[in-house]
């Protein structure tokens, strides 16, 4: 048995390569107190993930295939992946998403820069989010973090969510109609085909968003984005 | 004529969403938004209906003419049609 823990649920993994079972490293699990999810990763799963992205490493096939089975699992639970930068200030969790290329780590930098200790990472790529009481949702680090490997195994309330967008000056505006981008934030979140699965994640989604101040943050590369930004979201 | 199978229609706070589920999600992996007089089209036309009974469906629901419901069906098959999403 080799059990790991990822947002409170845990796992029963057959890994297959090195390369998974090192950036798996700080998440094996440590209570034994309820039943595992058993996952591996198949010979055909691994296939199709070769024939999406022919010049990846079978490592890095198996750790794409791996979380997304995790966050299939992770529905079941009250959970879902976000893709975004996530980070703790002070305690409380700040998710920062964008269409790909527009510097959500580049700005998640800026935070650490401009907060220094006050600031933890919690995961710069992919964290996932559980509900864990009416209406409140927690972010939690896992291994799958992006190239740069930040992350931290810790979770923080969520507080804000921001989409980030490029802009010559830095100004941050607050979405008063979730629904509005809703659209725009699921597709940050791995999708199931199974309906009964889509149904669930979808209701989860949108108690999570309707529950959690949305902002729309236009900023810069500068040290002053930082600033900015953490003070219109702190409320 | 009707909705393509495979397809999941939620409503989300003032609006509505359609997503593709099960083998529809291989070929749309985008969204539908949708107001409420789109979800309501949508929804009539999941069980399949004809252009006269969808006009008859929105004089019904909606405190309008023909004429009106007339424009409204037609503007929004149109819309479905060009995206894919009717069998017709």
């Amino acid at each position: 048995m080799s059990l790991y823990e990822f947002a409170g649920e845990l796992f029963d993994l057959e890994i297959r390569s090195e390369h998974v079972k090192r950036i798996c490293r700080g998440y094996e699990a440590q209570v034994y107190d309820r039943d595992a999810i058993p996952l591996f990763v198949s010979d055909e799963e691994l296939a199709y993930e070769r024939s999406l992205e022919p010049l990846g490493t079978d490592g890095l096939f198996e750790e794409t295939a791996l979380y997304r089975k995790i966050c299939r699992h992770m529905i079941d639970a009250g959970g879902f992946v976000f893709h975004s930068s996530a980070l703790a200030l002070d305690g409380k969790g700040y998710l920062f998403t964008a269409v790909s290329g527009t510097g959500k780590s580049t700005h998640t930098r800026l935070w650490r820069q401009a907060f220094g200790k006050r600031v933890t990472m919690i995961n710069d790529d992919k964290p996932l989010i559980k509900k864990t009481g009416e209406g409140v949702f927690r972010v939690y680090g896992t291994p799958w973090c992006g190239k740069e490997g930040i992350q931290n195994n810790t979770s923080v309330p969520v507080a804000a969510i921001a989409i980030l967008e490029r802009a010559e000056r830095n100004t941050v505006t607050r979405v008063t109609d979730p629904s509005k981008a809703f659209p725009v934030l699921f597709n940050q979140t791995y999708r199931p085909r199974d309906p009964a699965a889509m149904g669930r994640l979808l209701d989860l989604f949108a108690e999570w968003i309707h529950a959690t101040p949305l902002y729309i943050l236009r900023v810069n590369m500068d040290p002053e984005a930082a600033y900015v930004a953490m003070e219109g979201m702190k409320g | 004529m009707k909705i393509k199978d495979g397809f999941m229609l939620r409503e989300l706070g003032d609006g509505f969403i359609a997503v593709a589920v099960g083998e529809r999600a291989a070929s749309f992996n985008g969204m539908v938004k949708l107001n409420a007089t789109g979800a309501f089209i949508w929804k009539t036309l999941e069980s399949g209906c004809d252009r006269d009974g969808l006009i008859r469906a929105l004089t019904d629901h909606y405190d309008i003419d023909a004429a009106k419901a007339a424009e409204a069906a037609d503007a929004f098959t149109a819309q479905l049609r060009k995206n894919g999403f009717l069998d017709e």
